[in-house]
């Protein structure tokens, strides 16, 4: 009895940081519409912050006034990178947003690597709050029971700022329906950022109030950011007392399952996540979604037409030289080529399903990882031939995004973006801890092409495989299932009432992107000759995310011109000592200049060039 | 002979709100039927339940003596019932001609077809349904650039695809200057003399309902009060008491959105 | 128009990137390639690094390796297999290498070992623990300097067999490294001690530990002694929760590499005293070659050494020695230099076996305590890693490919 009591009290103690980060988070979410990837940033530089003013503020005072400043400075940070980095791209297709913060992201690593150093730093024990209260018997650390006491204060703050201020009236307003806020006369940009430096303010004060139960360390931004997404997706976007219920849920529920269950640790989480969202796909407390809200904000994109006759003489010039790669440049080139286009054509895929589809995933990986799981697997346990395992990639891959469609496309927007998450993660953290089967994190080694395929054979296999992947995408994107899968998208009533069936299309287009992707990761995994859980992590599902978004959501070549663009730079810039910073610059730079994305951006400047032209793809 | 659509008892109730309350009549073949009703007196909720959106709480819909009534709305539109969008419906990233296409090709049931370019497909039915509306000059521009009355006309053609038994139109002249609505309405009802197409519309403009209707249809709260000729609409008292004391009101509004189109 | 121009713009770059590769010289550097996650990882890293760079300074004082000077090239992998096998091919090829090295995560080790395989290139794992480098997916062409999980959970299952308690419980991440780890201790320890019991297994996730609830569930489980793989951020957590709660009060804990810099100097303070460890006190050599190492370390980089420096020290040795000993930089020449090279390192004598690939630097055994503020291993003694592999047999066996 005491056991569990102190356990639901370490729970509840846990809950307090990740609700704090989580209700941010959620917030930021409600009023702005922001997928905040720099949100885990913002909790490790609270615990920085903190841990600094820790070092110069002296007793209980100092250590409680550094938390309190940490917030502060944090979220004043927040409001600065609001109004520079996202300010003038609200205009963009939603969800653009996050690929400014993900250069924030990148940014903000270098930055505390720089100001702090590599080395883990510790946190300051609370001052008068060091040592355990036994109840029932049982140890409970003072800090614990402190924690317990200020979560329910921040969450009554934050209740009484929403529910009794002309502050709360507007982010309600906002939360439920953006336009009322244009209606209500308020100064949207000032809201924008007074919620966005308040979430962040709160993501700094949970990194600052754990720092006694652990400290400040350069990996925490990305720890923090898979339990936070998981929080806020199973309490509702946009829900306060949905992330604090859920915040307690989960942290008690891993207790539990610490003890009970100890090697459940990874998976039990998503699994909780994915069960939560099938019974609610709009989380505990979430409102629905409205059709079409996400997706297809700021201008209709061009209508598309087939490549004419220069630009066709061109294209194949140019794949002729690619496809002659290894007779003139060494063989690097053609490793990096290689890599190029196996991820041009995830990228792709990926960009079919949103470009064309308005499918927003945030789990892609899955079948990219998945394809390539499929391949190694067929090849360690079956001995399968490389020709075999390769088709077979974009089978098994097709078959899990069918499955994992399914149930996703019972929801839309930013649900159907997480559920697809949820399912990523699950699968990962399956891989992960299979070890028996998938060899866990030591993955699956030597999958090497066979004898035949020589380094040029199967470059040019490679070489083959991708164009022809995406050139496939390409013409689906031109053929009736395209129009047909755009139909849905731009206007689901219409399509609906002209005989389409909107969801076994989209579902169609979910399995087709899906299994691109597997072949992708079919040939990535004989490049590599070997393959890690790492290429079904939710990094590399942001990774293609902002990839295609990089490129131009909005045309048909964002996807591989970004990919090319993406792993090219890539490739050039960790070269040097401080690449994260200037990746993530980079990135900034092209988000701020080219809100339409690379190709849209291009697009947009060749029209003006020539006065009059309506732009075409 | 069965009318081609039947609605008997047809209700849905929102808690304790009745938005069509125990609605019944009948659409017989090639006939224009016009329902009218202020606003809020279940025009859109009978809509969105006759085209499978919206599951009635009781009743049945029958069209041509088949049980529609809890079909999904592509299978209700298979069985040859289209429909126009008050807010206009088309797809702003196609060109005119191809939102007539991707309709054509629903109705040929090539939409998850992934061999032909989509480009040529259908190409010259859309052209011809788009003659008929009147937008044949403007089949390559981008939808998203045209004009409110013409996305009504495209609309309309989309509507048109398959050869239509029944056609629902929402509000068919909302937005659109008063010459415009006469023209579109004449259209509307060629179309429907050419074709044995029967029409059910709701519409504000009287004049529009008054010259073109057959039959009128009123709603009032949720329940049918009226039915008949339009010249015996007219003269109904119980009508002009609950209903066009109010469509004055109305007329503002419509009045407004007829000055921002231009 | 313009998408062309861009296509064509994209290819040209692209072919600018990579264009031809530079040809070898005579008299010119021997190169040698780096791969490891500076970024991901600096705090581990960096230290090896300045290690490397220390060793490579010194030899090229010495007039280098076959009379021409040796050059490291360091790249960051972004801690990714797929990035590091990228950058191993352009190493190979493009950047002239004789040979790679580098690596701290166990997967890429595997990911690159793999490779080397392929290409018949050779690949020194420096840091790399996995049993699997060496064992199950060892190949001839894949070398290893530290020693494995095994043989550091074998030096401790070793001092644990001497102590008298029965029941343990283990705490170890939830992925490769900490099921080898606790295995290999379990393996030992109960070949040692039959009678020890395993009362509970905690597996907190890497870089996700719950403290608190791990915590509770180990002192639930009452054991005599607990074993220890959590390490980073995870372990000092876990250290300050188990000390705030009192679980680690009249019990022994093995901490396995918990003796390393890398891993006591950041617990400052609140280091734990009296876990028995295995790691690296630089502090307390008092002559021969590792105080000598540790001050030739200090004086050049104004800091102290971690356990990487000296492992960083150490490859850089190996490497110059193998090369020495090849007489050329052919692949080939190399992969059998190294094959029984016996090297000298402040560690002592080490040799690269011939049956496994894998090196016998030991690792130093100790009990940790404070001093002056700062955690520190003390009545510590140097282990052979030669002692603490399986028989012949047994490594056979475990090496399939061979």
């Amino acid at each position: 009895m005491g056991l569990i009591l102190a356990q639901l009290l370490t729970g509840l103690a846990n809950a307090g940081a990740l609700f704090m980060v989580a209700s941010g988070l959620s917030l930021i979410f409600g009023v702005t519409r922001i997928v905040n990837f720099a949100h885990g940033s913002f909790y490790m530089l609270g615990a920085y912050v903190g841990y600094s003013l820790m070092q110069v503020l002296p007793g209980a005072v100092g250590f409680w006034g550094a938390i309190l400043l940490a917030g502060l400075v944090v979220g004043a940070i927040g409001a600065l990178v609001e109004m520079i980095v996202l300010r003038p791209v609200y205009a963009a297709p939603e969800l653009f947003q996050l690929v400014a913060t993900f250069g924030v992201v990148l940014v903000v690593q270098d930055l505390a690597l720089m100001i702090w150093g590599p080395t883990d730093l510790l946190g300051p024990r609370a001052p008068g709050l060091g040592s355990v209260v036994r109840i029932m018997g049982e140890p409970v650390p003072q800090y614990d029971l402190a924690l317990i006491a200020i979560t329910p204060g921040v969450a009554l703050l934050l209740w009484l700022l929403i529910a009794r201020t002309r502050l709360g009236i507007l982010v309600r307003a906002a939360t439920q329906d953006r336009e009322m806020v244009g209606a209500l006369g308020v100064n949207q940009r000032w809201l924008f950022t007074g919620i966005f430096g308040l979430g962040c303010a709160l993501a700094g004060l949970g990194g600052a109030l754990q720092l006694p139960k652990g400290g400040a360390d350069l990996l925490m931004d990305f720890t923090i950011l898979a339990q936070v997404f998981v929080v806020v997706v199973i309490g509702g976007m946009g829900s306060l007392p949905g992330a604090l219920i859920a915040s307690v849920l989960i942290s008690v529920l891993n207790v539990f399952g610490v003890t009970y269950l100890p090697q459940s640790t990874l998976v039990l989480t998503y699994v909780v996540m994915v069960a939560v969202l099938l019974w609610r796909p709009f989380g505990l407390l979430g409102r629905e979604e409205v059709a079409g809200e996400i997706g297809q904000v700021g201008r209709p994109e061009a209508p598309i037409a087939p490549a004419g006759g220069l630009r066709v003489a061109l294209t194949v010039a140019a794949l002729a030289a690619l496809a002659a790669l290894p007779l003139y440049a060494g063989p690097f080139a053609r490793v990096l080529a290689t890599d190029i286009l196996i991820f041009c054509l995830f990228a792709a895929s990926l960009h079919f399903l949103l470009g064309q589809g308005g499918l927003v995933s945030f789990g892609h990986a899955a079948f990219f990882g998945g394809g390539a799981y499929v391949a190694a697997l067929l090849v360690r346990y079956a001995d399968t031939p490389m020709a075999l395992s390769i088709l077979m990639a974009p089978l098994g891959a097709g078959l899990l995004a069918l499955g994992i469609g399914a149930v996703s496309l019972r929801a839309s927007g930013v649900y159907f973006a997480m559920l697809t998450l949820a399912f990523g993660q699950l699968l990962w953290s399956l891989v992960y801890q299979w070890g028996a089967v998938t060899g866990g994190d030591d993955g699956i080694v030597g999958v090497w092409p066979a004898a035949w395929a020589t380094p040029d054979v199967f470059y040019w296999l490679t070489f083959a495989v991708s164009v022809g992947g995406i050139l496939v995408l390409r013409h689906a994107a031109h053929a009736p299932f395209g129009y047909s899968l755009r139909a849905a998208r731009d206007a689901p009533r219409r399509a609906a009432a002209t005989g389409l069936d909107t969801r076994r299309l989209q579902l169609a287009a979910f399995t087709f992107a899906g299994a691109m992707a597997g072949l992708a990761g079919g040939l990535f995994v004989y490049s590599k000759g070997s393959i890690f859980p790492d290429e079904l992590e939710i990094a590399r599902s942001f990774e293609a995310l902002i990839v295609v978004f990089l490129g131009g959501v909005k045309t048909l070549s964002g996807g591989w011109v970004g990919g090319a663009v993406f792993t090219g730079l890539e490739d050039l810039l960790t070269r040097f000592d401080y690449w994260r910073l200037a990746l993530g610059l980079t990135i900034l730079a092209v988000v701020l200049v080219f809100p339409d994305g690379l190709v849209g951006g291009l697009r947009r400047l060749s029209a003006r060039r020539r006065p009059g032209g309506e732009p075409d793809e | 002979m069965t009318a081609l659509l039947d609605i008997r008892g047809l209700s849905r109730h929102f808690g304790a709100l009745r938005a069509v309350d125990d609605v019944s009549f009948a659409v017989a073949r090639g006939e224009i039927v016009a329902l009218i009703g202020p606003n809020g007196a279940g025009k859109s909720t009978c809509f969105s339940m006759l085209m499978g959106e919206l599951r009635p709480t009781g009743g049945q819909i029958l069209l041509d003596g088949q049980d529609i009534t809890r079909w999904p709305t592509r299978r209700i539109w298979r069985a040859g019932v289209g429909r126009t969008f008050q807010i206009t419906a088309t797809y702003p990233s196609m060109r005119v001609v191809e939102n007539v296409q991707v309709a054509l090709m629903s109705h040929h049931r090539r939409s998850f077809a992934l061999v032909p370019r989509a480009r040529g497909l259908y190409r010259d039915r859309a052209m011809e349904l788009l003659a008929t509306v009147g937008m044949a000059e403007q089949a390559a521009r981008p939808a998203a650039v045209l004009a409110y009355g013409d996305l009504k006309r495209l609309d309309l053609a989309m509507a048109l695809a398959h050869d239509p038994r029944l056609l629902l139109m929402d509000e068919p002249t909302a937005g659109m200057a008063p010459a415009e609505r006469a023209a579109l309405m004449t259209l509307v009802s060629d179309i429907a003399r050419d074709r044995g197409t029967a029409i059910l519309f709701t519409e504000h403009d009287m004049d529009a309902v008054f010259a073109h209707a057959e039959r009128i249809l009123v709603l009032d709260r949720g329940r049918l009060i009226a039915e008949g000729p339009p010249a015996a609409i007219q003269a109904d008292r119980s009508v002009q008491e609950v209903y066009l004391g109010s469509a004055l009101e109305d007329a503002a509004p419509a009045a407004a959105q007829r000055e921002e189109t231009p | 128009m313009h998408r062309n121009s861009l296509l064509a713009g994209l290819v040209a770059t692209t072919l600018a990137a990579i264009a031809v590769p530079a040809a070898a010289q005579d008299g010119a550097p021997i190169r040698i390639g780096e791969i490891n996650h500076y970024k991901r990882l600096p705090a581990f890293a960096e230290p090896y690094r300045k290690g490397i760079e220390m060793a490579v300074e010194e030899i090229n004082a010495d007039g280098g390796v076959l009379g021409r000077p040796l050059e490291f090239v360091f790249r960051d992998d972004q801690g990714e297999p797929g990035e590091a096998i990228r950058i191993a091919q352009e190493l190979m090829t493009r950047e002239d290498t004789a040979m790679i090295t580098g690596s701290i995560l166990s997967n890429v080790g595997l990911a690159i070992s793999s490779l080397a395989a392929n290409r018949e290139f050779v690949y020194l794992a420096a840091e790399p623990l996995a049993d699997a480098v060496t064992w199950s997916q060892g190949n001839p062409w894949t070398f290893r300097l530290r020693p494995s999980t095994y043989m550091q959970a074998a030096m401790l299952a070793e001092q644990a067999a001497q102590d008298d308690a029965v029941t343990y419980a283990t705490i170890a991440p939830n992925y490769a490294y900490g099921k080898d780890a606790v295995a290999a201790f379990k393996e030992v320890l109960t070949e040692l001690k039959p009678e020890v019991e395993f009362v509970a297994e905690q597996w907190p996730a890497l870089f996700g530990i719950d403290a608190g609830a791990e915590v509770q569930a180990l002192e639930r489980a009452k054991p005599d002694a607990i074993y220890n793989v959590t390490f980073g951020p995870d372990l000092a957590k876990f250290v300050r929760e188990g000390t705030t709660r009192g679980l680690f009060e009249d019990r022994t804990v093995y901490g396995l590499l918990s003796g390393e810099p890398e891993y006591l100097e950041p617990l400052g303070a609140e280091a734990p005293e009296g876990w028995i460890v295995t790691g690296y006190p630089w502090y307390d050599f008092e002559d021969g070659p590792n105080a000598a190492f540790v001050e030739a370390f200090e004086a050049r980089w104004n800091e102290t050494p971690k356990n990487g420096s000296h492992v960083g020290y150490a490859t850089a040795l190996s490497i110059a020695a193998a090369i020495e000993k090849a007489g050329s930089t052919d692949s080939d020449a190399i992969r059998q230099a190294f094959e029984g090279l016996e090297v000298e390192i402040p560690a002592g004598t080490i040799t690269y076996r011939e049956i496994d690939n894998q090196a016998t630097l030991g690792a130093w055994v100790g009990t940790t305590a404070l001093r002056d503020g700062e955690g520190v291993m003390v009545d510590w003694e140097y282990k052979d890693g030669a002692d603490f592999l399986p028989d012949d047999d047994t490594v056979r066996e475990l090496r399939p490919s061979e």
